[in-house]
């Protein structure tokens, strides 16, 4: 938990921050976001100590951050920032192995950290050996993010990390990072000036302006609530849409209207099953209940002796446990599908998410909402 | 300048029979048999006098430029010195050491000549390792103290590893410099291959002025092409793989 408390910082005559008092659950994700020259940034430098307030305090878990030499405390917070900073004459294994290294872990326990890091952010063993020079600017960020991840900070400090990326590895980065959160649980602070990303990622958002705090609550009271004119404009025109897109795939996939099959089932078995139960489609499972394949009836295709055929696919179109529902939207547009099954980040199916739930949600985001 | 004319044929010294219609490939010929061991020696004496110098130009500037590349106006006014050294023709500078180093009886030799080659190349070392160290990427830095590395850990394992690339070039540009100005270095009793010039000269024996020039450009463009290797040699591995 990070508390600040009363913290003001003056550049010049300027109050770059005025009296911000804000308070972050351990464990979540705060969006701090605002227009350029609002303080966010320098609010998020605070907590490591980049950036020294002229009043206030902070305190993380209850101690104040000041009672610590800020070398200390900055090897116990994760940072991660847009210009990545990988240290480009360390292989991938060396830059990760930076912090583990300092705080003098043995060998062994540090490469099987750095491994279990690199798999985190979902790149394999032999980008290890790999120097920053040679990889993307998508997997540098990775590289980035599992450096801080490394020696296990309660805190981790993100500093519009995903703004030098291109779009479309941005949603990739996004994503995974919602992914990796699930599973590490870190207190986070997030520096965005992008509202759909303040939106996609937050538990909580802090809107600042001219150092000051506007509004700070969840996403989705902002989004129903918001608190004035400012916030309003910086929410935009389609807030409806914006809602949506904080709800994800796994809370409206469910386990009904398919059936599952192995991979070496008869096509004529799975075809009798369908029609017993009126359905459509199979998926192919393999043993570890990975996503191989599908089978479906196709009834746009001319009738085979009085039946419908049933056609084999091995690379279905598919969506993840938390691909937003304005992205699974235009995916079922984009491919014609009305359902999409929905697997997790092993590939695992976890149910299927049908279009019709979609609309039901967007009918119930344009009545009032309860808070 | 009337070309004497001496015996000949005796060892260490030489003379131009008709220098009028001199044809300098014979000559060369003649002065490479008659001379080899002076040339091996005279060689050898100007790599030492360059052995000598450059260590002690690299153990003075790096730390000169490592000091100063956290203090901006400290560096400039030490760059600023530099320049002006460098600035003094090479003739002078090794006039001012034999004057300066002569009350301490060591105004001849090795001494006032490794000085003036250590204070001419004072400037392309610090002056680069100064740049170096301060074209650092900001995202480096910012990273690096970020996740909680000290001052000097950061300089040690991240700042200067990144400018060895930048740094050794200075030391190139020194060395071949170095080289060079040591051509002067006879004219302080030091020898090197500058004898072969500069008596070349006086005796207006253009052979033995060509052998001493092409060795003094041989050598530095050997010792160049040497520390381009160890430049590479010694740039971190990161810094030197390209994106595949």
């Amino acid at each position: 938990m990070i508390e600040y408390k009363n913290i003001t910082k003056r550049f010049g005559e300027k109050a770059a921050v005025d009296n911000l008092t804000l308070s972050l659950e351990k464990g979540t994700i705060t969006m701090l976001i605002g227009p350029s020259g609002c303080g966010k940034t320098t609010s998020l430098k605070m907590v490591n100590r980049l950036v020294d307030p002229d009043e206030g305090d902070i305190l993380i878990n209850g101690d104040s951050i000041f009672d610590l030499d800020p070398v200390t405390l900055r090897r116990d917070i994760g940072y991660v920032i847009q210009e990545i900073g990988l240290f480009p004459h360390y292989s991938v294994f060396d830059n990760i192995a930076t912090l583990p290294r300092l705080h003098k872990w043995d060998e062994k326990k540090i490469k099987d950290r750095v491994y279990e890091v690199l798999d985190m952010v979902t790149l394999d063993e032999t980008y290890a050996d790999k120097y920053p020079r040679q990889l993307s600017g998508g997997e540098r960020q990775r590289v980035g993010l599992a450096r801080a991840l490394a020696a296990d900070p309660e805190v981790l400090l993100m500093d519009e990390p995903f703004g030098a990326i291109d779009p479309i590895n941005r949603l990739i980065l996004q994503q995974s990072f919602l992914e990796i959160q699930e599973e590490i649980k870190k207190t986070i602070v997030f520096v965005t000036h992008d509202i759909n990303e303040a939106i996609q990622l937050g538990d909580k958002i802090a809107i600042m302006n001219q150092g000051s705090l506007v509004q700070f609550d969840t996403v989705s009271e902002i989004l129903a609530n918001p608190e004035n004119e400012f916030v309003e404009n910086l929410l935009g025109q389609d807030r409806n849409l914006k809602a949506l897109s904080l709800k994800k795939a796994k809370d409206y996939a469910v386990k009904e209207g398919y059936i599952t099959v192995t991979d070496g089932t008869e096509k004529e078995e799975i075809r009798k099953e369908l029609e017993d139960k009126d359905l459509i489609v199979a998926y192919i499972l393999d043993s570890r209940d990975r996503l191989k394949g599908r089978y479906y009836i196709d009834k746009s295709a001319r009738k085979v002796e009085g039946r419908y055929p049933i056609v084999r696919e091995t690379k279905p179109y598919r969506v993840t446990r938390n691909t937003s529902l304005t992205e699974t939207l235009s995916r079922m547009l984009e491919h014609g599908e009305k359902k999409l099954p929905v697997v997790t980040r092993e590939d695992r199916l976890t149910g299927v998410i049908d279009l019709d739930a979609i609309f039901e949600e967007v009918e119930q985001a344009g009545a009032p909402k309860e808070a | 300048m009337v070309p004497r004319h001496h015996d000949g044929g005796t060892r260490g010294s030489f003379s131009i029979p008709k220098p009028r219609e001199a044809i300098p490939i014979d000559n060369i010929l003649l002065f490479l048999k008659y001379y080899n061991d002076r040339i091996l020696y005279e060689f050898l004496q100007h790599l030492k006098i360059i052995a000598i110098s450059i260590p002690i130009s690299i153990l003075v500037s790096v730390p000169i430029g490592i000091y100063i590349s956290s203090r901006p106006r400290i560096a400039k006014i030490v760059i600023y010195i530099a320049g002006i050294l460098m600035t003094i023709p090479s003739l002078a500078l090794f006039g001012i050491m034999v004057v300066a180093f002569a009350p301490w009886g060591m105004g001849l030799g090795l001494v006032p000549a490794v000085t003036a080659i250590t204070v001419y190349s004072l400037l392309p070392i610090t002056r680069n390792t100064y740049t170096a160290l301060n074209s650092v990427s900001e995202g480096v830095l910012e990273a690096a103290k970020g996740m909680g590395l000290s001052k000097r850990q950061t300089l040690w394992k991240i700042k200067i590893p990144l400018s060895i690339p930048v740094i050794m070039a200075g030391v190139r540009t020194s060395v071949v410099l170095g080289v060079s100005v040591a051509t002067f270095a006879t004219l302080v009793g030091a020898g090197g291959l500058g004898f072969f010039i500069f008596s070349g000269i006086s005796r207006a024996n253009f052979a033995m002025v060509l052998v001493g020039a092409i060795l003094v450009s041989a050598l530095g463009i050997g010792i160049n092409w040497f520390f381009m290797r160890l430049e590479v040699w010694l740039t971190p591995r990161g810094l030197r793989v390209d994106r595949e």
